[in-house]
């Protein structure tokens, strides 16, 4: 069993607060995505884990046992790190045999001319150069076994380092950033790797990145963390559909979330468009000010006979497969991405005025600090003439 | 992952680098604790690091034909006094100076220009040249002391201070430091000056050496410790004239002459020697450091 | 890159040469560059190369200043490998030398890891390591004769003090675990005297080479502090993720490899500085006793200078530079390019 605890981790470098009180528990065999932005604090909260940072306040457990005043060579844990941090002058064979030597073989039997002297080094020995050739094919890497990694490319650095990582097989895997080196294409194949192995080994799985395609993309539950802590953890659905916190929706989905704010009126209703307008929020909210959020594929082209809003194009971005539109409400600031594929968007041109539509149902809503509010619609009412 | 050190490792390597320290240390306190000393008390190592200071007379003036009472002085003066006394050794301070701040002014005249023309412009035989800075340095310095010593014995320059600088005024290394460093410089930076209409060679002296600075001061403190403290080329090339004696071979001298009673006077000179560079140390030590690794990455 | 430079600098034409004509597209500078070079390629001819040249010549000769030249042909040099005093010179030279490189850079190496890993107090113990590098090696040789001093030294005083304790002369005789003290070195010695450090030509060499690694071991300590810094922390991470937990495995797959350009540096520079030991023998010991400090530098200076035999001082020369920069082209060539990874 492998399951990681983490019961109230702090962490302060000097006077600054990088962790505020991290609760989180990992189930055995889950691939769980620590995402956020630059400065979250999700590297260090990894190498709190590995043991690499000692937390200021808290309890790291591994498998129901603590950790504490336990070294990081002694939690059996593996990490492929964002640098890879292969060793230069041995060759690739070499750097995946390192940490099975280490574990398997104890520093006198480590000596060159050990296995002439010392019973049972050979046959270890043995069994070691079969566990390295059998992670190598695993991961493609056999024509390069003699080669050192300066001479190698970045994405097979990246394939040595997990396979330094994997060749024995410890409680569980940590993740730092091993795919922000490579460039988008490699990054792209990189992800369905990871994840095709994650399900070959059957193991723990912990995973930092920035990038959120890559925790939706690849996790069974994600953790976003901001500014120290976890402000939400769930699924990519959970995530993407009911984000609790307006960090969390901003922070998920590309295109970024489509935000409008209101002030609360008399009853709890919104100054907004009409399309919105049957919203409902707690009346504590009055005076305040709010958000609302659409996702830019909840927003649609206004059929003729629907009220909608109108809006001047200002740049179409053309993917291929859908085009991302952007409008600029008329009268105001405010700039509305919504997604559209191609062939209803074949028609619109730049500087065009389109009419857009939406529904009241699709719209998350978010209190004056940023929490999310549950949806309250009163029935429509009557269309008044904007 | 320091946590992982324990306090009592932590303690063993203080011990350790206190032990190495004191040894180290040891040649340096003695000289100063020296200098401050009467000869009897160097003699039977006695009075503690500055010495009793008590009063004593000074034999050799007795011998000179003084009365006992004028002779009576207390050690640390007469350490100090017969130092600068005995031997002109303010002289040799200056030659010190002199020949040290020559050596490496006219060191820079000559291998920056090179330098620059080296690792910025492209020009027939500009390959031929670096390789013959490679093959200077491979040259150790002072093993080709007897053929310049005959060279100059010939053009009658030996005991003169031609002889004690113009050999070092090439240097090697001091071009190859400098164009290493430009090389790091982006060409952008001439090729501008050169659309303003600056020549090459005040693109030089304009451009390269403000730039250049940290690099000329790691190559100045290499010339100013290496030529203050050489002992070698002085020794060989001034033979007869005192007055050009380098602080080192002041020392020798005062050493060469002395009997027992000189130990102390002997110990003050070579405080006043070694002086200057510590104390020029001790203040600006960041960038000595600075200055070392710099020239060693290189 | 001076392809990419060359499109913006030709804005400029180049000026015309000498001879009326424009230089070609890749000579833009000649002019100014020959006469920027000029001074050092002069200087370098005249007190690099004919200087060796000159050596190489007046080797094959019986010459002396204000004296005739005779052309003597191999004679100096077979006297250097003949004649027993200048084989000592080489076997001083060479000991000299196996002493102190690899003390000197061990030394260094330990002093860097030790100071490395400190908590505080750095900068004291580097400031204190690295006097002996800033001063002159004559004056602290002096101090060092003084200190060694066999009678008012302090060094063989306190040693003689220690003769008379209840503590230390069991403890240094080997009393203590049932040696017989008389036959200690210690013992010995607190009976007759202690030894003449430079005088004895047991010890003199000993004592040469101690004073030449404490003056040097100080600045390899420095380079090997730069070293340390430029190792890649996250190697360190990874080895400890690997299971690496002890100082030594550390130490033998991170930090000495990754210190490979390092120390062939620090052994490169160490070696030609202490082939060319001078201060210490010409001001102490004389080349003696009995020549066993005998070095090569000083053989030189001796010959040429003060005897004026300039023909044998050449030949000494001329192989002191073969030894040297063979040594060190041998060891760029083959080890340098063995130690560097990408």
């Amino acid at each position: 069993m492998a399951e990681v605890e983490l019961q109230h981790i702090s962490k302060s470098f000097g006077d600054k607060k990088v962790l505020k009180g991290i609760n989180l528990k990992i189930q055995d065999g889950e691939f769980l995505t620590l995402v956020g932005p630059s400065g979250c604090g999700k590297s260090t909260l990894l190498r709190i884990i590995a043991g690499l940072e000692l937390q200021s306040d808290g309890k790291v457990e591994l498998a129901g046992k603590p950790m504490d005043g336990i070294r990081p060579s002694k939690r059996d844990l593996a990490m492929v790190f964002q640098s890879y941090a292969l060793y230069p002058h041995l060759s690739v064979f070499d750097n995946i045999a390192v940490p099975l030597r280490m574990r398997t073989l104890n520093k006198w039997q480590r000596l060159p001319m050990a296995r002439w002297f010392i019973p049972g080094v050979r046959q270890k020995q043995l069994q070691i150069i079969e566990q390295i050739k059998s992670t190598a094919e695993l991961l493609g890497l056999e024509s390069m076994l003699n080669s050192k990694p300066g001479k190698l490319s970045g994405g097979q650095r990246q394939r040595i380092a997990v396979g330094r990582a994997i060749v024995r097989s410890p409680k569980a895997f940590l993740f730092d950033e091993p795919l922000s080196n490579l460039d988008a294409k490699l990054r792209v194949h990189m992800r369905s790797e990871i994840t095709s192995l994650h399900e070959q080994l059957d193991a723990t799985f912990i995973y930092v990145t920035h990038d959120q395609v890559e925790a939706m993309t690849m996790s069974d539950r994600i953790a976003v963390m901001m500014d120290g802590e976890i402000i939400q953890l769930g699924t990519a659905t959970d995530v993407y559909d009911n984000p609790l916190d307006i960090r969390v929706a901003q922070f998920i989905g590309s295109p970024k979330i489509n935000l409008f704010t209101a002030t609360v009126e008399a009853e709890g209703y919104l100054n907004l468009h009409h399309s919105l307008s049957n919203i409902r929020v707690p009346e504590n909210l009055i005076g305040k000010k709010i958000t609302i959020g659409l996702r830019p594929e909840k927003v649609r082209l206004a059929t003729s006979n629907e009220y909608g809003i109108h809006g001047r194009v200002v740049l179409l971005e053309n993917l291929g497969s859908e085009i991302f539109v952007h409008i600029s409400i008329l009268d105001q600031e405010s700039i509305v991405v919504m997604r559209l594929s191609r062939e209803l968007a074949d028609d619109i041109e730049l500087k065009d005025v389109i009419t857009i539509a939406f529904c009241a149902s699709d719209a998350l809503v978010f209190d004056d600090k940023g929490k999310r509010i549950e949806l309250n619609l009163m029935p429509q009412k009557e269309a008044v003439n904007a | 992952m320091n946590h992982y050190h324990s306090s009592f490792t932590e303690i063993l390597r203080h011990a350790t680098l206190i032990v190495g320290g004191l040894v180290i240390i040891l040649p340096f306190y003695i000289m100063l604790s020296y200098s401050f000393k009467s000869p009897h008390e160097i003699e039977s190592n006695t009075g503690g690091f500055f010495g009793k200071q008590e009063v004593m007379v000074d034999e050799y003036c007795v011998k000179l034909g003084n009365t006992r009472k004028d002779c009576e002085t207390t050690p640390i003066k007469f350490n100090y006094g017969n130092a600068f006394k005995k031997a002109p050794l303010l002289r040799y301070l200056i030659n010190g100076i002199i020949v040290t701040l020559s050596i490496f002014f006219i060191q820079v005249l000559v291998a920056l220009p090179a330098a620059y023309a080296l690792a910025k412009l492209r020009w027939w035989g500009r390959d031929l040249v670096f390789s013959m800075v490679l093959f200077g340095l491979l040259i150790p310095v002072h093993a080709i002391a007897l053929p310049l010593y005959i060279m100059l014995a010939k053009v009658g320059l030996i005991n003169t201070y031609a002889a004690l600088i113009v050999p070092w005024t090439i240097s090697v290394f001091g071009i190859f430091l400098m164009h290493q460093f430009f090389k790091t410089v982006p060409d952008d930076l001439v090729d501008a000056a050169r659309l303003d209409g600056m020549s090459e060679f005040s693109i030089v002296w304009r451009v390269m050496l403000p730039t250049a600075i940290p690099a000329l001061l790691a190559f100045a403190i290499f010339s100013v410790v290496a030529h203050w403290n050489d002992y070698f080329w002085p020794r060989i090339v001034i033979t007869g004239n005192h007055d050009l004696f380098t602080p080192p071979l002041g020392l020798r001298e005062f050493r060469g002459g002395a009997d027992g009673s000189d130990w102390g006077p002997l110990m003050a000179t070579a405080t006043v020697i070694v002086t200057p560079l510590i104390v020029a140390f001790l203040l600006a030590q960041k960038k000595f450091i600075e200055g070392i690794t710099l020239s060693g990455m290189k | 890159m001076p392809e990419a430079t060359l499109s913006t600098v030709s804005r400029t034409s180049p000026s015309r040469n000498l001879m009326g004509k424009r230089p070609l597209f890749g000579q833009q500078h000649q002019t100014a560059a020959m006469w920027l070079s000029a001074p050092a390629i002069i200087l370098m001819l005249v007190l690099l190369v004919i200087p060796i040249l000159v050596a190489v010549f007046l080797s094959f000769t019986s010459y002396g200043l204000g004296g005739s030249m005779e052309w003597v042909g191999l004679e100096n040099y077979k006297r250097i490998f003949s004649h027993s005093s200048y084989q000592k010179m080489l076997s001083s030279t060479l000991t000299y030398v196996l002493i102190v490189v690899p003390i000197s850079t061990l030394l260094g190496l330990g002093a860097a890891l030790l100071i490395n890993s400190l908590r505080f107090g750095k900068d004291i113990y580097k400031t204190i390591y690295f006097l002996p590098v800033m001063a002159s090696l004559l004056a602290m040789a002096i101090v060092w004769e003084f200190t060694l001093h066999p009678t008012i030294g302090v060094i063989n005083d306190t040693l003689q003090q220690g003769c008379n304790s209840v503590f230390w002369y069991p403890f240094l005789s080997g009393e203590w675990y049932g040696n017989n003290p008389a036959t200690s070195w210690y013992g010995e010695s607190c009976n007759s005297n202690f030894p003449l450090w430079f005088g004895d030509k047991n010890y003199a060499i000993w004592t040469i080479s101690f004073i030449g690694i404490w003056q040097s071991f100080g600045f390899n300590m420095m380079l090997y502090l730069a070293g340390l810094t430029s190792v890649q922390r996250e190697l360190y991470n990874a080895a400890e993720m690997d299971g690496v937990n002890s100082a030594w495995s550390r130490f033998h797959l991170v930090t000495w490899p990754m210190l490979g350009p390092t120390t062939v540096f620090v052994i490169t520079i160490t070696m030609i500085r202490s082939f060319q030991i001078f201060d210490t023998v010409e001001a102490i010991t004389h080349g003696g006793p009995a020549k066993s400090t005998y070095m090569m530098l000083y053989a030189i200076y001796e010959k040429s200078v003060q005897q004026n035999i300039i023909g044998l001082g050449s030949a000494i020369t001329v192989l002191f530079l073969l030894m040297v920069m063979g040594l060190t082209v041998l060891q760029r060539w083959f080890i340098d390019r063995k130690v560097h990874y990408s």
